[in-house]
């Protein structure tokens, strides 16, 4: 006999708010500001099989993730391997992880009258995990060795006792001032909470319905998706795009290619021809490929309902082997982000005729992240500052660009505040916090407005920088132009200017200034078609300069 | 001698009126249209339709929306903004995140203060305190001018770091009213102390923008109850769960933002002391939604993280967990076959089903008809009948045939993810403080709260159900509860070992001075003092409240235990670090006794009985269904049963015990609990 339709819900909300029990656990108990305020982690509860059957999530691209490390543990070393009270954690970019190694995932087994019956996993961004630079992340690496640990699904804790010999070993080889040990206490604690949760749930409504309610609500929500899909014209989708280069040779874009067939409730994403992997730190693994395209899935279809693993039923991806969307051993990783961040984007362009009233243009597309470290004035001792910087997001068909937005891969990550950066690191002054003006697409629907950031430095530091969006600036749609491009402008005490777009540990002088500009979304519609008005406005609110008004829309304002 | 005292509740809806008199004992209730032309005039209409003489009133305490409305609405006023130089687009940026994860073209909401009236001004202070570049007085008079010639009617201040020292924002408020007469200003650390400039600016913003509309109204206020003879003091619910004069209203309006909502929190702290309970959960469902708050000692709780529409609001605001599952929520089965509520909700218009105003989907208080736990010819005290016939056939279109269940059981279906998504908020509020469940009592009220309290209960393994009198106005009632409250944090940012005493009771001593500006000379205020402590390098942070400033040296060991007991470890080898202190002034006002209900002796409360559903039996069950009004103190009943009142109906289950306390609240001891 089929459960009934109200114990299916009952369950799923249950299920949810163990999920959301995860979630909050993880962010109250974290210890970096990477996981409690930009939320770089992700969590969910799976079945026996590893469906996926609740998430709580921090940070997009992990959702629909974290069954992947569950598989690559299973595949390595047998489900047996799993036993009462074990947990393991698993960062292999190769199989199961997909992004850089800093990404640890910790998994758990979840055992109901000795059986096993479910996982709990959670990933989440490790501040420090070894290697030649502080945070870990390079832009110049080569193969994956230089960016730190790597653990292939190994056994943190057994049958409820800690492994301290695995503690020692990463004690002993990460940067113990990142709290990275107190952030390794919190994710067992999210573990915990996922499984005691899950404990709770079978406690209360038995093992087989709560089985046969996850069964049925996953089949629901593959049917949610299937409808959408249907909805949306049948055909295959094309789009091209390039990233800046692979951290080593600066002068070569690389190329990421995409085909998205939708057809028959069905989608495929195709990444056949895009360039192989590389030989800087620019690549990911397939785990993070097929997670993102299960966020872009997501978007498209039933961005208000539940997920689980229904959702993702639908999809097929095809990524081509040692790809840079599939790098292989031992292609480096650090910076595996920025394909991902691009792939998002041009799958969204790629499906701009289908759905024209959804897709926005191209947005500043990076999160820029800047990584200063230096010795603390106060303390003498390392500090790691590491921010992410907000930009322009495309016009929509419809209205214009949000100004200063985090990136859409990363997008519930948050900004630094200036009196936060400034307390916690005394050589780092904030000049300037502001809107790039003239930094949007015009169109008819002008792109959202990037950021400018200026640092004085009072002390000798050095920053990490990665910036991206040349080769592919923030692109307009339907006749809208691109937004400009994301820049950094270092200015020495003797007037000298430099800019730099990629380097690792970049030395910085007492009295240099750091300029960090963000790019602009692309404009929407043909420019000449803006309301003459909005023109105005913009000139009058100093969104635009009144030169540009004239260039870009000839519209002359006075007196501006 | 009068002796009244009033609480008034503006809602979309209705305008509720309580009144106390003291002398006597006794409370009148009034309800009536709410005009949103003119506020006011319901509630003078509920006064004379209860036939109270406002010159007899000793104390009126108002609940008001007009803050949150003016904010939805985008109907504040013409608002200008001075920052530090650099520094103008911070309220813009925000911080730079989506509030929707998989929404491509999130929107924020429009910055209050348009871009070309944020001016900046050459000042900075460091992140230690000290004046690096002093506030240049001629660009304050010059921004002055121009926001002049912008028209605007409100100017917030907000420079960086000025939790650290105040100097250049009172510096160019001074200026500022020189030169804009008649111009409100709002200065950014008069309203928060803490870091966290977007945070901070925008409470700033909020307050100026709602400033001139609030003073508008409070001013009328005052003005018409004096033209109705009223002498009496009034005071304004705030969302920090407490009152305060009019005069800290009207300057700082920010704070009666949640003002309405909180009073039927409050009125659960003072249903704690009457019945001498240290711990409660409030539990409200009305038409739209349920939410439920924690009162602990005696106090609302609540949290600093807090946003309207997507603008955060660093102050002090009631912890309360919202989910939509009111009377009027809908029931629907969506694409993927599964049975679904909410969000869309029937509200008082069209309403329900079988309020027969036409609505057509069935909702939660449909699903209640249609099992009998609501009888439809006593809705209103039978003042409204209602369609039970309608609510059967709604329950059966649009959900027991899709779903090929029984009316029955598609109706239990509906109240039963009800009362789970329910459970669910009132866990995780409690689970997110890091309480249990088992050590509270439920208060339910609003006119769902007292069907679904002994689900809910049972659900979280709570042992205790408390139903007071007339639940469905008690959030009127819970004004005249309150107390005048203020809070202050203050971000001090100071490795803890580097502190002491003497340290912390100066800085403390300044807060209560600021605070004591906005209270009554007389009378004796409670402090309540607490920090917030972390290990150095964390990001969040453990409160410790500090009953006497003399055990400072303990501190450091109170924390690791508290952090131990939290999170699962403590960090002995690190130094801690004091974030923010914390201070909450309480001045006690007299409470309204409640009235007593007579002993019964000799037989029980006269019963009918009925057959109504039983969702824990799963089949119609013979209640025994009693009026409330003809229970008294020390009544006891055994489930399964009904207790009927013209506002509610409160189900008690096979098993669980009612007995009358002697205010007349319901007390239901739950089966094992």
């Amino acid at each position: 006999m089929p459960l009934d339709p109200i114990t299916v819900e009952v369950v799923r909300a249950a299920l949810n708010a163990a999920a959301e029990r995860m979630r909050l656990t993880m962010i109250k108990t974290a210890y970096n500001h990477i996981i409690s305020e930009s939320l770089d982690f992700g969590c969910a509860i799976f079945d026996a099989n590893v469906q996926m059957i609740a998430q709580g999530i921090g940070l997009p691209v992990f959702q629909g993730h974290l069954g992947f490390p569950i598989e690559a543990t299973i595949e390595d070393r047998g489900v047996e391997a799993f036993r009462e009270g074990d947990l393991f954690i698993h960062n292999d970019p190769y199989a199961g992880n997909g992004n850089h190694l800093n990404d640890v995932a910790m998994t758990a087994p979840v055992f109901w009258d000795g059986r096993l019956t479910g996982f709990v996993a959670v990933k989440a961004h490790w501040s420090d995990v070894g290697g030649p630079v502080p945070s870990s992340m390079q832009v110049g690496s080569r193969e994956f060795r230089q960016e730190g640990l790597r653990f292939q699904s190994v056994r943190l804790m057994s049958q409820g006792e800690l492994n301290e010999e695995v503690m020692r070993v990463i004690r002993g080889n990460i940067r113990t001032e990142s709290g990275t040990l107190k952030d390794i206490q919190a994710m067992i604690a999210v573990c915990r909470a996922g499984e005691a949760s899950l404990r709770e749930i079978l406690a209360k409504y038995g093992r087989d319905t709560v089985l046969d309610a996850t069964t049925t609500y996953m089949a629901q929500s593959e049917r949610r998706t299937r409808a959408a899909l249907a909805a949306i014209p049948a055909g295959t989708y094309r789009a091209v795009g390039h990233f800046d280069n692979d951290g080593i040779t600066l002068d070569r874009p690389v190329r990421v290619e995409m085909a998205i067939e939708v057809r028959d409730g069905g989608m495929t994403v195709d990444f056949t021809g895009s360039d192989a992997q590389v030989a800087g730190p620019f690549n990911c693994g397939d785990a993070i490929t097929i997670s993102a395209c299960r966020l872009l899935i997501k978007c498209l279809t039933t961005p208000g309902d539940p997920v689980d693993e229904g959702c993702f039923r639908p999809l097929r991806v095809v990524v081509p082997r040692r790809s840079v969307l599939a790098a292989e051993e031992p292609a480096p990783t650090a910076r595996y982000y920025v394909p991902i961040n691009l792939l998002i984007e041009l799958g969204l362009r790629a499906l701009a005729d289908a759905l024209p009233d959804r897709v926005p243009a191209g947005a500043y597309g990076d999160q820029m992240p800047t990584i200063a470290f230096g010795t603390h004035l106060q303390t003498g001792r390392l500090f790691i500052q590491g921010d992410l910087n907000a930009g322009g997001t495309g016009a929509r068909p419809a209205y214009d660009g949000e100004s200063a937005m985090i990136i859409f891969a990363g997008s519930t990550a948050r900004n630094n505040p200036v009196e936060v950066v400034e307390s916690r690191v005394p050589s780092m002054r904030i000049l300037r916090y502001g809107l790039r003006p003239d930094s949007a697409g015009a169109g008819k629907f002008r792109g959202g407005l990037g950021i400018e950031r200026v640092y004085q430095f009072l002390a000798p530091a050095f920053i990490t920088f990665s910036l991206e969006r040349q080769a592919t600036p923030p692109w307009g749609l339907g006749g809208g132009r691109d937004g400009a491009v994301n820049g950094v402008e270092i200015t020495s005490t003797d007037g000298s200017v430099r800019h730099v777009r990629k380097a690792t540990q970049h030395p910085i002088a007492a009295g240099d200034i750091v300029r960090i500009m963000s790019g602009g979304g692309g404009g929407w519609g043909p420019p000449a078609e803006r309301d003459r008005d909005a023109v105005r406005r913009d000139v009058r609110e100093g969104y635009v300069s009144a030169e540009a008004a004239r260039r870009d829309y000839d519209v002359r304002v006075d007196g501006a | 001698m009068p002796a009244l005292r009033i609480g008034v509740d503006i809602g979309g809806t209705f305008t509720d009126l309580v009144a106390f008199d003291e002398a006597t004992g006794t409370v009148v209730n009034a309800k009536a249209l709410s005009t949103p032309s003119g506020l006011l005039d319901g509630v003078l209409r509920c006064a004379d339709q209860a036939g109270i003489a406002l010159a007899d009133c000793r104390l009126t305490i108002h609940g008001t929306t007009i803050g949150i409305n003016a904010l939805l609405e985008g109907k504040g006023a013409r608002t200008g903004l001075l920052t530090t130089e650099g520094f103008r687009d911070v309220l813009e940026i925000g911080r730079g995140n989506y509030l929707r994860m998989y929404d491509v073209l999130y929107r924020r909401p429009a910055p209050l203060v348009p871009r070309g009236r944020r001016l900046e001004v050459s000042e900075r202070l460091s992140a230690r305190g000290e004046v690096l570049v002093p506030l240049d007085d001629g660009a304050v008079r010059a921004a002055a001018r121009r926001l002049a010639a912008e028209g605007v009617e409100s100017v917030a201040v907000a420079f960086l770091f000025s939790y650290l020292d105040p100097v250049h924002e009172q510096r160019a408020a001074a200026i500022l009213a020189e030169e804009l007469p008649g111009v409100a200003i709002s200065v950014s650390h008069r309203l928060s102390q803490e870091w966290r400039e977007y945070e901070r600016t925008s409470t700033a913003v909020v307050n100026a923008y709602l400033l001139p509309i609030v003073e508008r109204y409070l001013g009328t206020f005052e003005q018409r109850l004096a033209e109705r003879g009223f002498r009496g003091r009034a005071l304004i619910t705030q969302s920090n769960g407490g009152a305060c004069s009019l005069a800290a209203a009207r300057a700082r309006p920010v704070h009666t933002i949640e003002s309405g909502p909180a009073a039927g929190a409050v009125g659960c702290a003072s249903l704690a002391a009457v019945l001498g309970l240290d711990r409660l959960i409030s539990f409200d469902m009305g038409g739209t939604t349920a939410k439920c708050a924690i009162v602990d000692a005696g106090m609302v709780q609540t949290t600093d993280e807090y946003h309207v529409d997507g603008r955060p609001l660093r102050i002090p605001v009631i912890d309360i967990r919202e989910v939509s599952a009111g009377g009027g929520t809908i029931a629907w089965i969506d694409a993927g076959g599964a049975l679904a509520l909410g969000p869309q909700s029937a509200g008082a218009a069209p309403g329900p089903v079988c309020y027969g105003l036409g609505g057509a989907e069935p909702t939660v208080t449909d699903a209640n008809v249609a099992l009998g736990r609501i009888d439809g010819s006593r809705f209103l005290g039978g003042t409204m009948p209602l369609d039970v016939a309608g609510a059967a056939r709604a329950v059966d279109e649009g959900l027991a045939q899709r779903l090929g269940l029984s009316r029955a059981s598609a109706a239990a279906g509906v109240v039963r993810l009800a009362d789970v998504k329910m459970a669910l908020a009132v866990r995780s509020i409690i689970t997110g403080r890091g309480l249990d469940p088992r050590d509270y009592t439920l208060a339910a009220y609003g006119g769902g709260g007292p069907l679904h309290a002994v689900a809910i209960a049972r659900e979280l393994g709570i042992p205790r159900v408390v139903i007071p009198p007339a639940p469905s106005t008690f959030s009127a009632w819970g004004m005249l509860a309150t107390d005048l409250r203020h809070d202050l944090v203050r971000t001090v940012l100071e490795p803890l070992e580097g502190t002491d005493a003497a340290w912390a009771d100066a800085r403390y001593t300044e807060m209560q001075r600021e605070i004591a500006a906005l209270l009554p000379a007389d009378g004796a205020p409670l402090m309540y003092r607490a920090v917030d402590l972390r290990y150095l390098g964390q990001e969040h942070t453990v409160t410790i409240a500090v009953s006497d400033v003399a055990d400072w040296t303990d501190l450091r060991k109170q924390f690791d235990e508290a952090h131990e007991r939290a999170y699962g470890y403590a960090a002995s080898d690190v130094d801690v670090q004091l974030l923010n202190l914390r201070l909450t002034v309480v001045f006690p006002l007299d409470r309204p006794r409640l009235p007593r209900l007579p002993r019964r002796s000799g037989a029980g409360a006269a019963f009918a009985t009925r057959a109504i559903y039983s969702v824990a039996a799963g089949d119609f069950v013979e209640h025994r269904v009693v009026q409330r009004g003809d229970l008294l103190a020390g009544d006891t009943l055994a489930g399964p049963a009904a207790i009927e009142e013209p506002g509610t109906t409160t189900i008690i289950d096979v098993a669980d015990t009612l007995s009358v306390e002697d205010h007349g609240c319901l007390v239901i001891q739950m089966k094992g609990g």
